[in-house]
């Protein structure tokens, strides 16, 4: 893990209106640093912005106040340092694995021969070799997810954004999709904000967990994970790990009580 | 709905699967048809009440060259009618899903045109254009351009805001969100209109030319009917029936060609 910071985010606050006119805030002077190469999660109650927080530092959504910095250089709109994913995979049903992932190629206006074996190879990375030209109607959840996922990673961008990319799937992918995406991360190096509602997923996939308070969110408690890499699930038996998910669940809940 | 297997299905199992989507509708209908022949012998009906399929079927061989000819004229205001209304249905279709004045103007006046009944205008859009081919064509479209207008937008409203987050990181132009994302998504929406508006465009055209004409299997039934010439009457509803019928089915078969994969298995 380099020591530079990768994403700065500083006094954030953003306020959205709803249809009715209602102002809502969703962040409240959050500050925070992530450095490079490192996976950092969010996490918090329903609601607590975690989901804003993400589209702030991609661009999508202007902060009301305060300021996102990635790479040092001040974001002011969506840009192609940031990769996404969500929790629904979006494919496009008309395209198959390996066009899907060459979709932001189009756009960007690159060459396609020169990605399609790049695509190709993340396609291998996460898993998905003989599927390449499957169309997504043909493919599991926990696939189309990494699917989702060489997407988010084809025009290689330094910083990724998932936002609870395995809330959708069953425990058994859940945990497998867990242990494939600290493998592509430890491939790939990038930056990782993971938004997630799961304690004990949060713990075993950062270097530090974040915990946001009830809307307003604000930042309550950084938690340092101390368990080494490459991690193993085995580690979520131990009692270093139990230790982690305590702090946690303590941490969030002790908001909900005082409320 | 038969159970799911768990296994392949056996030959025999594929064999009666085929039998009850195929032949139960057939047999079905065929023990109708009976069932009506019956109906007419024993009561002793007349054909000018209620005609036999017998009759029916002689009537149709007996006039077959004079059926099939306004067969075509119907046939083809209907066709004109869908073809019109996919040409204007889709580009306001794209308008209002990119324009919020479009939409707030356009679409209440799309609205009353469609809860106008077509029955109601027909006889002013034949004072407006005569007699021939054009008012059958412009009712037939009337019936079959809302729903098009109603699914397609739709379709190219209601793609995935996230999708649409994602591109926007890769800085996507509108012209590429809608031939990459808008379009394409909107296809099964639309081919599902297409099917409703093919048969509505056959109602359409038989209205208008019930309104005004002297060619078509509205005109026939209509000039059929005062002479008690039930028989023929019925045989034109047939034709009627197998055209929107068949019409539909074309639709169907080419939704399925050309988007195979809004069908899952």
């Amino acid at each position: 893990m380099g020591l530079n910071v990768a994403v700065s985010v500083r006094n954030l606050t953003a306020e959205y209106h709803t249809r009715r006119g209602s102002k809502v805030t969703a962040l409240e002077n959050l500050s925070f640093d992530v450095y490079e190469g490192e996976f950092v999660s969010i996490i918090g109650p329903s609601g607590c912005g975690k989901s804003t927080l993400l589209k702030v530092v991609s661009g999508l959504l202007p902060a009301t106040s305060g300021e996102v910095y990635i790479k040092g250089r001040k974001i002011v709109g969506p840009g192609r340092d940031v990769g996404m994913a969500f929790q629904s995979p979006n494919l496009l049903p008309w395209r198959t694995a390996v066009q899907n992932v060459l979709l932001p190629i189009e756009i960007l206006g690159l060459d396609i021969k020169d990605y399609t074996e790049k695509t190709r190879d993340l396609l291998k990375l996460v898993g998905l070799e003989g599927f390449e030209d499957k169309d997504p109607r043909h493919l599991s959840g926990g696939m189309q997810q990494r699917v989702s996922l060489c997407r988010a990673l084809i025009y290689d961008p330094s910083l990724l954004l998932l936002d609870e990319p395995f809330g959708a799937l069953d425990a058994m992918t859940r945990e497998e999709m867990n242990l494939e995406l600290l493998r592509i991360w430890s491939v790939k190096k990038k930056t990782v904000l993971f938004v997630t509602h799961s304690i004990p997923e949060s713990a075993f996939l950062s270097d530090r967990v974040l915990v946001l308070s009830r809307r307003p969110g604000t930042l309550i408690h950084v938690e340092e994970v101390s368990l080494h890499r490459p991690r193993s699930l085995k580690m979520m038996a131990s009692q270093r790990f139990l230790d982690h998910t305590n702090v946690l669940r303590e941490k969030i809940g002790a908001k909900v009580v005082t409320e | 709905m038969s159970k799911p297997l768990t296994r392949e299905p056996t030959k025999e199992e594929r064999l009666r699967e085929v039998a009850s989507t195929y032949l139960m509708p057939i047999l079905s209908l065929a023990a109708l048809v009976a069932l009506w022949e019956a109906v007419t012998i024993f009561f002793k009906i007349p054909t000018w009440l209620l005609p036999s399929p017998s009759a029916i079927i002689s009537e149709f061989v007996r006039w077959h060259p004079l059926l099939l000819s306004h067969t075509y004229y119907t046939f083809y205001e209907t066709l004109l009618g869908f073809v019109f209304a996919i040409a204007v249905a889709v580009p306001i279709s794209i308008a209002i899903t990119y324009s919020k004045s479009l939409q707030n103007t356009i679409y209440p006046i799309v609205l009353v045109l469609q809860s106008v009944p077509k029955v109601a205008i027909a006889p002013i859009v034949l004072i407006w254009f005569g007699y021939g081919l054009i008012p059958k064509v412009i009712i037939a479209f009337l019936v079959a351009f809302f729903p098009i207008i109603v699914d397609t937008s739709t379709g190219m409203i209601t793609v995935q805001s996230e999708l649409l987050d994602l591109v926007r990181l890769v800085k996507a132009t509108d012209v590429q969100i809608f031939l990459k994302i808008r379009l394409p998504h909107s296809l099964p929406y639309f081919f599902s209109s297409l099917k409703t508006a093919i048969t509505l465009s056959v109602v359409g055209a038989v209205i208008a030319e019930f309104v005004g004409s002297d060619v078509g299997l509205g005109y026939l039934i209509l000039s059929a009917s005062p002479q008690l010439q039930t028989a023929l009457a019925f045989a034109c509803i047939f034709i009627l029936a197998f055209m929107g019928i068949g019409l539909f089915a074309a639709v169907a078969i080419a939704e399925k060609l050309l988007i195979p994969w809004a069908f899952s298995e």
